[in-house]
């Protein structure tokens, strides 16, 4: 087996990966051999489909503080949200926006020169700087170009990680997979940062990449690094029927409505204030109960939906602010959204839960960190707000890029792979899943978690039902053991990937289900029909999952609440 | 990556020709090259013939008597016919290499419409001159 | 209201014959089909999908974010490199649906390109904002000034993906694979017409060699065949403008835009509530 070795590596390639990398190869000044590893290209990763805007206090003198957006953020995670980590993630973002205008992002501006800004959801001041509603895709372009100057950094392009090294609780290096080659390489660095994003392509409908698996969760989950909050999953009130696509929460910022069957805002019934824009768990709660008391639209498939109506924005201001959106109504659906309104409803979006980390970035685990939706910080508590995504990715793909960079300069040593650890799962990913045989198929458990999922741990949630995920999950997970590969060659072979992030995903599928069941309550993106209101006095805490063979250990430990105790939450 | 243990899946000249379903201005791109080597070719053999009158007349008149006939006429055709469109369709890949005729860069609504689509009509234009002009050689060539 | 619309699931047989490729057993390329009845609202990517978790799960291809942002799935389809996952299956009206790697790109296996060539013409063009300034951009006080007409006049070619289409529809990139291509063309153009940027001089630079801007004999099909309106071939034409403009010393840019000055006459915006006092000390 093939040894590389590394300073730092950084494992994912999306906004926060892609930002850690420019960082840590600025703060080094050249003098750390920094790499990038993905198993998509670069320029893939699902942080392109991020939408509406990133959120940041750009104008003061015309309101906006940072204590208000702590504020929002924190009263709109249902104040689960560490408060300390909210506070250093306002006083962050500004920059951010301003770095990224110097290199070179086609922010939107204003008729005066200056960056525009839009209303999102929860969010009492219009603070969503926006790129059209291509925001993500621009902020990754702005960065994967500005990455393009330093070549000290180097890629590894689709390269897919299977396990990290980690012996007697100390940092090592991990094993990956050259998907070009098939070439099982192991590799070891002072300092590691995952990247690797969320996790909820295990559901089916979903406004995730294909790629978005969960892999470096699972990897660090395995590794026993312990995952946080993964009950929480936010539900977005406008996914685009039946495909999942996401419709931009900036589509409801423009001014656009959401009407029922009756030709109503329900919104009014739920967020007499805030209407569409209230946070999005109220909203897609909201939808559901429109669309389960019969006000929806019916679909043939059983995806019955609520509209997005945006018609009265007029052809200029759709076509301006929200083109993406245009275009994929008309690809997907035949809908022009300047003559129709568009099919919605809630739809899987984003895990609030992650790995574990302080407010640095940092792990349990010296020389592990990580940022942007694989971590849990965590700054979104129980339910995010709309361009606190983006905003995260930015804050503390900088924050670990310039500790880990620092870290790795400052350390004398390169670790000693564990040879042993590494032979065994090279033994594991190309010897015995390749021998596996049976008759069940990949593509069918993963069918079959999506749709339980789907049908059991999605907007609403009951004791019964989430039993019957954990039993359905576990199932799932000993016919694995006898699903084989139908592709037995080495080079690119897309079945093998399938089954290693089908592994990832049922064993974080496996976190949420139990932390869902065992938190009984309902706070943010986490509501329970049995116990429908939030319980500050048994539950104001964060979950943690330790990994064990059987299943998740769950260990609680308590928010940092620095700034506001919780009050009732209304919009 | 290594590349070079891959299939090479370059299209190669097999590209300018059988391509797929593009639109016309490729092929143009195409008849352009060859217009222009077989004017290049024709200029050579020009050089060639009335190098002859070096010689004298009589040489010039045996020369000029061995490239008479149908055939001879048919290929002084196809040079007037390379010759129109070269400079034709040439006219309009200059204009657009000045940057005339392709619109200007604005923001983009769905439907796209680019730069090639914008010259269309010039494109268009020039192509039916260049068939008018053919076919009133054409019958100077062949009928009259 | 209409509440039909879009749902009307009618289906109909497809042949797919796919581009079949593993370098470690084939020598050459070859076809296999695939026949099922495809539904409406299938992309073809959705066809691939199907054909890899239902008929054959060797199949390899790339997919990511399925909604034509991510630029993974870019393939040659009956014809004509499109994105699969943005094409309805049914739009492209046939019976026999060819589906080939993208040409112009080694291939890796089956559907995969190499696009490695891509990646790095884009890099020589030095795709990033080039500036003096250095204090301000490594530590940022304001945003650079930008109207919305000067961010108009570069938003177009910045919706590039990078998916590799405009290589492989390019009859200039069919015989000379060194020619800068034009992707590589569209995002120094970009650059150079960004208000921000300093560093039109360099770009030039980088695109003016024997396979350069030149070797751009506008045939269209990139802008033709590119999903998202980046329009590589009006950039070339537009740079080839500039190059020569550069020659005779004339058409330099301003310099780069200074932050932007501080607005004046700015009043509080209406409505806006105060942070609630603390209540944690």
């Amino acid at each position: 087996m093939e040894t590389r070795t590394h300073d730092l590596i950084i494992m994912g390639s999306g906004l926060a990966g892609l930002r850690a990398a420019v960082e840590a190869a600025r703060v080094s000044g050249g003098k750390l051999d920094i790499a990038i590893l993905a198993k998509t290209q670069l320029m893939r990763a699902h942080s392109v489909c991020a939408e509406g805007g990133t959120g940041a206090v750009m104008r003061p003198e015309e309101g906006d503080s940072l204590e208000l957006h702590a504020w929002d953020t924190v009263k709109g995670s249902d104040f689960l949200a560490d408060q300390d980590a909210v506070d250093l993630f306002v006083r962050s973002m500004p920059e951010e926006i301003l770095q990224l205008d110097h290199w070179g992002i086609p922010w939107s501006r204003r008729e005066d020169g200056l960056i525009n800004q839009r209303p999102f959801g929860g969010h009492s001041f219009p603070r969503a700087v926006f790129a059209a509603d291509k925001t993500g895709f621009f902020e990754m372009q702005a960065l994967y170009d500005t990455l393009q100057k330093y070549a000290q950094v180097i890629r590894y392009d689709e390269w897919l990680a299977t396990s990290l090294l980690v012996e007697n609780g100390q940092y090592k290096g991990f094993t990956a997979i050259e998907l070009g080659s098939g070439r099982f390489t192991s590799f070891r660095s002072k300092a590691l940062i995952i990247a690797t994003g969320g996790a909820c392509r295990i559901y089916g409908f979903t406004t995730y990449s294909h790629t978005v698996t969960g892999d470096g969760m699972a990897m660090a989950y395995r590794a026993g690094l312990p995952l946080k909050d993964m009950e929480f999953v936010q539900f977005h009130p406008t996914g685009l029927v039946p495909s999942g696509i996401l419709i931009t929460e900036a589509a409801r910022g423009e001014g656009g409505y959401l009407i029922n069957n009756q030709g109503e805002r329900f919104m009014s019934k739920y967020a007499e204030k805030m209407m569409e824009l209230a946070p999005r768990d109220i909203v897609s709660r909201s939808a559901m109960i429109e669309i389960e008391a019969g006000r929806g639209f019916s679909d043939p498939r059983g995806l019955d939906y609520v509209h997005c109506d945006l018609r009265h924005l007029g052809a200029h201001r759709i076509n301006e602010r929200l083109p993406l959106i245009r275009e994929v109504a008309i690809k997907f659906n035949g809908i022009d959204p300047i003559d129709n309104p568009i099919p919605v409803r809630p739809v899987a979006h984003y895990s609030m839960g992650g790995i574990h980390v302080n407010t640095e970035g940092a792990t349990p685990i010296e020389g592990i960190w990580v940022a942007g939706e694989a971590a849990c910080v965590s700054v979104h508590g129980a339910n995010r707000l709309g361009t606190n995504s983006t905003a995260e990715c930015l804050v503390w793909g900088k924050i670990t890029g310039a500790k880990a960079a620092l870290f790795a300069m400052q350390s004398k040593g390169m670790p000693e792979l564990p040879m042993e650890l590494a032979r065994a799962e090279e033994n594991r990913v190309m010897h015995e899943l390749f021998a596996r045989s049976g008759s069940e198929s990949l593509y069918q458990i993963r069918q079959e978690l999506r749709d339980i999922m789907d049908n059991n741990v999605g907007v609403f949630r009951t004791e019964q039902g989430l039993q019957q995920a954990l039993v359905k999950v576990r199932e799932l997970k000993a016919r694995y053991q006898h699903a084989g590969l139908q592709d037995k060659g080495t080079v690119y072979n897309t079945d093998l990937i399938t089954a290693l992030e089908l592994e990832n995903m049922l064993d974080l599928s496996l976190s949420i289900v139990e932390g869902a069941l065992v938190r009984q309550e309902s706070r943010g993106g986490h509501a329970r029909r049995d116990f429908p209101n939030r319980d500050d006095q048994n539950w104001l805490k964060h979950t943690l999952a330790y990994y064990t063979p059987q299943g998740p250990k769950l260990d609680y430990i308590p928010v940092r609440i620095t700034n506001w105790n919780p009050v009732e939450r209304k919009y | 990556m290594q590349a070079n243990k891959h299939l090479d899946n370059r299209l190669g000249l097999r590209g300018w020709i059988r391509a797929g379903r593009y639109r016309f201005e490729r092929y143009l791109y195409i008849l352009h090259r060859i217009s222009g080597l077989s004017l290049l070719a024709y200029l050579l053999m020009h050089i060639y013939v009335t190098g002859a009158r070096i010689y004298g007349a009589d040489a010039w008149n045996t020369t000029m008597g061995s490239v008479t006939g149908p055939v001879f006429t048919m290929l002084e055709f196809l040079v007037m016919a390379a010759f129109v469109f070269h400079g034709l369709n040439g006219i309009r890949l200059v204009l657009i290499e000045l940057g005339i005729g392709i619109g200007r860069p604005m923001r983009q609504e769905y439907p796209y419409v680019n730069s090639n689509d914008k010259q269309r009509t010039m494109m268009w234009i020039l192509m039916v001159l260049v068939v008018i002009i053919l076919v009133i050689s054409a019958l100077d060539f062949f009928v009259l | 209201m209409d509440t039909k619309k879009g749902t009307n699931h009618h289906t109909k047989t497809i042949t797919f014959r796919v581009q079949r490729f593993d370098p470690n057993r084939d020598a050459e390329p070859r076809l296999q089909e695939y026949t099922f009845p495809v539904s409406q609202g299938m992309t073809v990517l959705d066809c691939l999908i199907y054909i890899k978790e239902k008929l054959d799960g060797s199949l390899s291809f790339r997919a990511s974010c399925r909604m034509g942002i991510c630029g993974s799935c870019a393939m040659f389809v009956n014809g004509f490199p499109i994105l699969t996952c943005h094409t309805q299956t049914f739009e492209l009206n046939a019976d026999v649906i060819e589906i080939r790697s993208l040409p112009n790109y080694p291939i890796i296996k089956d559907l995969i390109p190499d696009l490695t060539m891509l990646f790095e013409k884009h890099k020589s063009i030095k795709p990033y904002i080039i500036r003096t300034d250095i204090k301000e951009i490594e530590s940022p006080t304001r945003e650079y000034h930008q109207s919305p007409q000067e961010l108009e006049d570069y938003l177009q070619f910045s919706y590039c993906l990078k998916c590799g289409i405009c290589l492989s529809a390019c009859p200039t990139v069919a015989t000379d694979r060194a020619f800068i291509g034009p992707q590589a063309l569209g995002q120094a153009f970009r650059y150079n017409n960004d208000t921000r940027d300093g560093g039109t001089a360099e770009r030039l630079d980088a695109i003016d060699h024997p396979h350069g801007v030149w070797r751009c004999h506008m045939a269209g099909a990139c802008a033709d065949a590119c999903p998202k309106g980046v329009d590589p071939a009006m950039a070339a034409q537009l740079l080839k403008r500039q190059a020569a403009a550069a020659v005779f010393g004339r058409g330099k840019k301003a310099k780069p835009a200074g932050v932007a000055p501080e607005p004046k006459n700015v009043s509080r915006r209406p409505n806006i509530p105060d942070a609630p006092p603390r209540t944690v000390e």
